[in-house]
């Protein structure tokens, strides 16, 4: 049997997006493993905008190597999970107490709603 | 707990099963796996089909991290960035784990957790764990919660 597409429509992220406010930021190390944190985000003109603290180990990664994925999650519980992961590039701020990374929402983005498994097949 | 992660880190990864997966593609950029954590023995667990994506990218790459919060809403809002090497298990390894789901997980449905137990007894899934090399509390600036 075919697994339920249970991905958000684009519409669906743009407005999950739009209505938090808290994303994990993740980068390569230096040392090729991975590393990431949680910042405060805005979406601004199609893009990812987040905020993270001057000195932080990710914004050293990121400057090292631009590639990026953000990811804003909900878990109110385990039946309403929903997540989008945002894969791209990352254009890093001029350094300030916070500093801001901006990815734009392109063609690499991956989505899941938990709610849509339990919707009576199509 | 082990030598490398202190006191409060090990206890903030036993007390919290919300976790942030960090591994890496093929091509060596970073991609984020939403999932529920399980503690055991100084190391954070979580399972998964054995033919998944992550599975194939922790088996290449398994110098890998772990972001760990406390749920949503919770008082506590340190966030802890566990680094180190993953290993993956299968289910003759793990022993005790009733199919690499964290029983006492509040947020998993009984019946998810019986699902996931018979995948693990059928060998279609399997556990990664991640031996910490390091465990930190992040400075962090996060947005206040919604009132």
């Amino acid at each position: 049997m075919p697994r339920r597409d249970i991905s958000m429509s684009p519409d669906e992220i743009d407005a999950f997006l739009a209505a938090n406010r808290e994303a994990v930021v993740a980068a390569t190390h230096v040392d090729g493993g991975t590393l990431a944190t949680v910042a405060g985000y805005e979406l601004r003109d199609g893009a990812i905008a987040a905020r993270l603290p001057a000195g932080d180990p990710v914004l050293d990664a990121l400057r090292a190597d631009d590639r990026v994925c953000v990811t804003i999650e909900q878990f109110p519980s385990y039946a309403e999970i929903r997540a989008v992961m945002v894969h791209g590039r990352a254009t890093i701020g001029s350094d300030a107490p916070l500093v801001e990374v901006v990815v734009p929402l392109g063609p690499d983005v991956v989505s899941f709603d938990f709610a849509k498994q339990a919707l009576p097949a199509e | 707990m082990t030598d490398e992660v202190g006191a409060d880190e090990d206890a903030f990864m036993q007390a919290n099963s919300r976790m942030f997966l960090v591994v890496a593609r093929g091509d060596g950029s970073p991609t984020i796996y939403p999932m529920v954590g399980l503690y055991r023995d100084g190391g954070v667990e979580c399972s998964t089909y054995r033919k998944s994506a992550k599975v194939t990218r922790v088996l290449r790459a398994p110098q890998i991290s772990a972001l760990i919060t406390a749920a949503e809403g919770s008082d506590d809002r340190r966030v802890l960035l566990v680094r180190g090497r993953a290993v993956v298990h299968s289910p003759s390894t793990m022993a005790g784990v009733a199919g690499g789901v964290n029983p006492s997980a509040k947020e998993v449905p009984a019946e998810v957790v019986a699902r996931a137990a018979a995948a693990m007894e059928s060998q279609k899934r399997c556990v990664i764990r991640l031996e910490p090399e390091s465990a930190t509390f992040l400075h962090v600036v996060r947005p206040e919660p919604e009132a």
